[in-house]
């Protein structure tokens, strides 16, 4: 048991909280707008980020920590010192994030989740990557671990596709121009734009005109997407040893996940657009406070039970979920029928006060909510909650183009069932399952009596 | 199985908070007109103490040999089923209008979901929290 201390990455989040203080006299000048005051602004900032970076030092050179056979113990602050035991048994799971930058200066970023997200979620500590390595396997040892699951040649391509996420894609993107024209100094954001017009022009060669620039930003994105979960799944191996799923993977920024197996609370088998077309379903699970947000596994659809060889618990639901005739499908529905009535109505008096060109947009939005209304009508007949065979909770969901299939491993969960009066009168309700990991499981239209009367495991 | 309710005054308590937060909020904002001033927050206490009476009657907490069953809501119900053995703490809070009453603020926790209960009597909060304490450990 040696003490050591953490990287000086550490003193990064100091130094940001200094950035941030930096914004006050910088507003106070342009409020003034006078040259002087913003020259004396500037001089303001430097001293605030000398001083943050003395005080980020300083408290980086009074915090450190130990490493024993079996926890993790970390000594921070300077006037209130904390020293803080992180042991094996509090722990769901240990990530270790390595981005380029941490890479060069040989540190990596370690954010440990705890079995319970109440009232912590995380920590995230900066380690040298040797402390790193050390800390992840006293906390969670991985012993002879046999790959389960390794994407290669048309797996590798379905896995990148239902890996890519629109959202955060986007932000991405949109975060990334920003920094650059910050750094150049340019309007890199005009650039872009010129370049997406460009774009929709050349488009316009071979579809409606009305509907190119939409075309182009959806392209854009999917491209984007695409090439961003490519990069983010480089190399990606998950494998099982010791209780312990491990996965590995990245290209610039590389990431290993180790979830402790007994804590994985939920595994959430999603059915997304793409994974109906393709076949393949992606798995994603929840662990305390740890929810994956690249799939842990893709399976054909059909054979989810070969998800049993990471986690062997893992059921399809084994009973009937919901009973069809006591549902009310108007709860499911109102709000897409809604949308689509209301783009049917848009494209009726678009195409009444001659504006063609709206036409195939509206035409568009409305075949997305189309697909939404499908998805809810399935959602109608299938959703729903049941106990396995072998005392898991299976519940069945669709929400906004996705269905989802979890199995609920974790016992320690609560019900919460509402009512509304008509629901009450037609003997319908909506269950709602608590999990440790701060998620709420929706099953709309469950039957009460048996949501009442289904046993917990004890 | 043993069932709690909550006492008659227990409820006067979160009404005279309401009193208190909104003559603090009319006096600030509403300081020239007397009718608005003093109307407002006698007013809010009268809707107050309707809701928290008729609350009163559809609140209950019912605590089986294994499980603690708490229902409420006036016309859209709720009710929560915890195991008595997932509770990962039981406290209980008492400000000095409380301790003259002789009620409580209660709170359970598990680990996915917290219940606070107002207007209990200090006995039985006291009996309450006893009986899933013992009862976890079935």
């Amino acid at each position: 048991m040696q003490y050591r201390h953490f990287h000086p990455l550490y003193t990064l989040k100091y130094i940001n909280y200094g950035l941030v203080l930096c914004l006050l006299p910088l507003v106070r000048a342009v409020l003034d707008f006078n040259w002087q005051q913003f020259l004396v602004a500037l001089q303001q900032d430097a001293f605030i980020l000398i001083v943050m970076a003395l005080l980020a030092g300083v408290l980086w050179y009074f915090s450190g920590f130990e490493i024993t056979d079996s926890s993790v113990v970390l000594h921070q602050g300077l006037f209130f010192r904390s020293n803080v035991t992180l042991s094996r048994d509090m722990i769901a799971a240990v990530e270790c994030v390595r981005p380029l930058t941490y890479r060069i200066l040989g540190g990596t970023q370690v954010i440990i989740y705890f079995k319970s997200a109440f009232p912590l979620k995380k920590i995230t500590l900066h380690f040298f990557t040797k402390d790193a390595i050390q800390a992840a396997d006293t906390l969670l040892p991985v012993k002879n671990m046999p790959t389960v699951f390794e994407p290669t040649g048309a797996t590798r391509l379905v896995f990148v596709m239902l890996s890519a996420n629109v959202v955060t894609s986007c932000v991405f993107a949109v975060y990334s121009i920003k920094r650059i024209s910050k750094i150049l100094g340019t309007q890199v954001e005009e650039y872009a734009l010129h370049g997406i017009t460009e774009l929709s022009h050349f488009l316009e060669l071979f579809i409606p005109a009305g509907i190119s620039m939409l075309a182009t930003f959806v392209l854009l994105i999917t491209v984007l997407t695409l090439m961003l979960s490519l990069l983010r799944t480089a190399g990606f191996v998950v494998g099982r040893g010791g209780g312990i799923i491990l996965t590995k993977g990245g290209f610039i920024t590389k990431i290993e996940r180790r979830v402790s197996a007994v804590c994985v609370n939920f595994c959430d088998v999603r059915l997304t657009p793409f994974a109906r077309v393709l076949r393949y379903t992606p798995v994603y699970i929840t662990a305390g406070g740890y929810r994956s947000d690249t799939p842990l596994f893709v399976c054909r659809m059909g054979q989810e039970a070969m998800l049993q060889r990471l986690l062997a618990d893992f059921t399809m639901p084994t009973h009937k979920m919901c009973v069809v005739r006591k549902k009310s499908l108007p709860v499911y529905i109102w709000l897409p029928a809604s949308l689509c009535a209301l783009l049917i109505a848009l494209i009726c008096v678009a195409a009444n006060i001659n504006m063609i060109g709206m036409i195939p947009v509206l035409s568009l939005l409305l075949l997305f909510a189309l697909c939404n209304l499908g998805i809810e009508i399935e959602a109608f007949i299938k959703e729903g909650f049941c106990k396995n065979d072998n005392r898991t909770f299976s519940i069945c969901y669709g929400r906004i183009f996705t269905r989802h299939t979890v199995c609920i491993f974790s016992h320690d969960i609560s019900f919460t069932i509402q009512q509304s009066p008509i629901a009450a009168k037609d003997g319908r309700c909506n269950l709602y399952i608590n999990t440790p990991a701060r998620v709420r499981l929706r099953a709309r239209d469950a039957i009460p009596h048996r949501v009442k009367t289904v046993s917990f495991n004890l | 199985m043993l069932r709690y309710k909550l006492k008659k005054r227990g409820i006067f308590v979160p009404a005279v908070w309401v009193f208190t937060a909104t003559l603090i909020l009319s006096v600030i904002f509403l300081r020239p007109n007397i009718i608005a001033v003093l109307g407002i927050p006698f007013g809010s206490t009268a809707a107050a103490l309707t809701y928290f009476s008729l609350r009163r009657y559809t609140y209950s907490l019912t605590v089986l040999q294994r499980e603690l069953i708490l229902q409420r809501g006036i016309m859209f119900t709720t009710m929560h089923r915890i195991p008595l053995r997932y509770i990962t703490a039981v406290g209980t809070l008492q400000s000095p209008l409380q301790r003259l009453t002789a009620t409580t603020s209660m709170y359970i926790c598990t680990s996915g979901n917290i219940l606070i209960i107002l207007g209990l009597s200090t006995a039985d909060s006291e009996n309450l929290r006893m009986t899933i304490l013992n009862g976890r450990d079935v």
